[in-house]
């Protein structure tokens, strides 16, 4: 019975609903090659190893690959290895490094007012650190440096680019710690030491474990994974594994259409946003009537109505909305 | 629930987004303005990237003005002749402004100019408006008042091209709208703003339309310009994100079909003392952002 009723249905399917089938399955079309690659990806992941002297570090990271969804909500980032007998660990998260255009206020007269155009460039767009002791008592400021591993380090490498001609250093030092200032505020640069748990293995190798709650605001593309582990005040072995977070699905098609066909995207933004104007309107006239008649199931007691009625009817002849009518009174 | 906008790559709160659109909606269908104004910021504030925000909001403002046409348009609000004549001076001025920008940056000294010029005029506008309608509702009942008629000479009555517009009950020559609309077009471009705020006042104390017909004439003309906004900027910057517009005009067409019947219960004078007060409390908060040292010299910019 109900096979045949649902065969029955599917025969009586309108137009319409095939159209969007066909629709849908096109879609679904252009978004599978990413699907298979993206799958691939996830197996591929293996342990890097490290590459200094004697002490292996090795890293694990899973997820390797995150998928953005429609409903995507962040994700937790799991980030494991060992690492040599009695080291400490560093984990630093750094996003690649993209050109960024602001505005910098200056003060002219009494009035805060954009008094530059900067592009700056060369600062990782993401930056969080996380170890298993706070930095500065792990290693040395050499060390730091040379690896880029804090916020003073990577304030040198700040470019900056000014309408105004190029930055003397004063003006350029003023920038740089600007913009670190906004990056803190916004949450891109984080530092959290104690955050790295640290274990003893049976070999007397460190077993190390992070969980990564991961921004919900990341962008899409290719983050690095870097773990440093740290002896004597000074990095004694090092490992990194990448992280790529890209868009499937739905986001993915969309994206792909407003770069690929950017006219066709636009045309389509704006009807969409027609429709979906016109469409609440509809909406909404069809609801209208139906107010101003009171509901049959609720009748309203014959004194209050006729009170209510006798008071607005006074109000519209008081201060109605019509000028002319009222003008004439 | 949260939801991931494709173009911007962020994900946020669905339910924050459409409230946000929701209550600024309803602002636009009650006053006919346009929203860019405190959507953008907002969006910033719940953090999606500015060239972003900026774009999608110009569409989404597609939405809610298409919405709040065709609710003006029943109420019978829309003077679709008039409106045609201000899209043409809109644009035209738009142009002309565009051009005064690229000089007045020549010269330096623009962004004071402008951050002044839009305080001035803002608080100027608002004002007036304010004090004119707390005016007339003091005046009360008895006496109805239209609308003041500041600029109404003899001279403009003899300007050729003389044209009826029924719908708004008023007379004007062609040239009257359509310059002064241009001039409007002007101010926007250089104040970078969708220029509701001020097409509106102008409307009703220059053109001396009924409040209600400007509302809805304003909303029709925005319309448009949004419309062809949005196709630039999806061509040009690719930062249109189709998902967060219509998520905040989902929250905004509803937010605007109440403000539209809200505006119908409420008297001409009442709904000018409510964008006379938007009007005025957008100029304090931006007084106040001139004044106070920023926690941070950089902001990013809108666009490059």
């Amino acid at each position: 019975m109900a096979l045949r009723s649902c065969r029955q249905e599917s025969r009586n399917a309108t137009r319409s609903v095939r159209v969007g089938v066909t629709f849908i399955r096109r879609m679904l079309r252009r978004v599978r090659p990413y699907a298979i690659k993206l799958a691939a990806a996830c197996v591929i992941v293996a342990p890097s190893v490290a590459n200094e002297g004697a002490a292996p570090v090795s890293v694990n990271v899973s997820p390797a690959t995150i998928e953005m969804r429609t409903f995507y909500n962040g994700a937790d980032v799991r980030v494991e290895g060992s690492a040599p007998a009695g080291s400490d660990v560093l984990v630093i998260v750094r996003g690649a490094a993209k050109d960024e255009f602001f505005n910098r206020k200056g003060r002219k007269g009494p009035i805060w007012v954009n008094a530059d155009k900067l592009k700056i460039s060369g600062a990782p767009s993401l930056f969080l650190s996380f170890s298993s002791r706070e930095l500065n008592s792990i290693l040395d400021r050499p060390s730091i440096n040379e690896h880029k591993l804090d916020e003073l380090s990577i304030k040198n490498g700040i470019q900056c680019v000014a309408e105004s001609g190029s930055p003397d250093k004063a003006y350029l030092e003023t920038i740089r710690s600007n913009y670190l200032k906004l990056k803190g505020q916004e949450g891109s640069y984080r530092a959290i030491s104690s955050s790295v748990k640290l274990s003893e293995a049976a070999s007397g190798a460190r077993q190390y474990r992070l969980e990564i709650p991961w921004p919900r605001k990341a962008p899409p593309g290719s983050y690095h994974i870097e773990v440093y582990a740290c002896r004597n005040r000074a990095v004694i072995g090092r490992a990194e594994a990448p992280l790529r977070l890209v868009e499937a699905g739905f986001p993915a098609w969309v994206a792909a259409l407003s770069h690929d066909h950017s006219f066709l995207y636009g045309l389509l933004a704006v009807i969409a946003a027609t429709i979906a104007g016109f469409g609440i309107n509809a909406l909404a006239s069809l609801f209208e009537p139906r107010k101003k008649v009171p509901a049959e199931g609720m009748p309203i007691p014959e004194p209050q109505n006729a009170m209510a009625a006798k008071a607005s009817a006074g109000r519209t002849q008081s201060n109605g909305p019509d000028p002319k009518k009222r003008r004439s009174a | 629930m949260h939801i991931l906008l494709p173009v911007a790559g962020v994900s946020i709160d669905l339910w924050l987004i459409i409230g946000a659109g929701a209550a600024v909606g309803f602002l636009s269908g009650l006053v006919g303005v346009g929203g860019g104004f405190l959507m953008t910021p907002i969006m910033m504030t719940i953090g999606i990237p500015p060239t972003v925000a900026a774009a999608s909001d110009t569409n989404s403002i597609v939405a809610t003005s298409s919405s709040g046409t065709a609710a003006h348009f029943r109420l019978g609000n829309v003077d679709l002749k008039l409106g045609g004549i201000l899209l043409l001076g809109g644009l035209a001025g738009a142009q002309v402004g565009v051009r005064i920008i690229k000089v007045l940056r020549t010269l330096g000294n623009a962004d004071f100019a402008i951050a002044i010029a839009y305080v001035v005029v803002l608080g100027s506008v608002g004002s007036y408006m304010f004090y004119e309608s707390m005016r007339t509702l003091q005046r009360g009942r008895m006496l109805a008042t239209p609308p003041p008629t500041r600029l109404r000479s003899g001279f403009l009555q003899r300007l050729p091209f003389q044209m009826s517009f029924p719908r708004s009950n008023v007379q004007h020559s062609v040239m009257v709208p359509f310059f002064l609309c241009a001039a409007v077009g002007i101010l926007a471009a250089i104040m970078g703003v969708g220029g509701g705020f001020i097409m509106v006042p102008m409307m009703v104390y220059l053109l001396r339309m009924p409040m209600h017909a400007a509302v809805g004439t304003d909303l029709f003309q925005i319309l448009f310009t949004c419309a062809g906004l949005t196709i630039m900027q999806a061509v040009t910057n690719q930062t249109v994100d189709v998902v967060l517009a219509l998520l905040v005009a989902g929250g905004s067409t509803i937010g605007a079909q109440l403000g539209a019947r809200a505006a119908r219960v409420l008297r001409g004078e009442q709904l000018r003392i409510v964008l006379a007060s938007v009007v005025l409390i957008v100029t304090v908060k931006m007084a106040i952002g001139l004044i106070v040292t920023p926690s941070t010299l950089l902001s990013y910019a809108k666009g490059h």
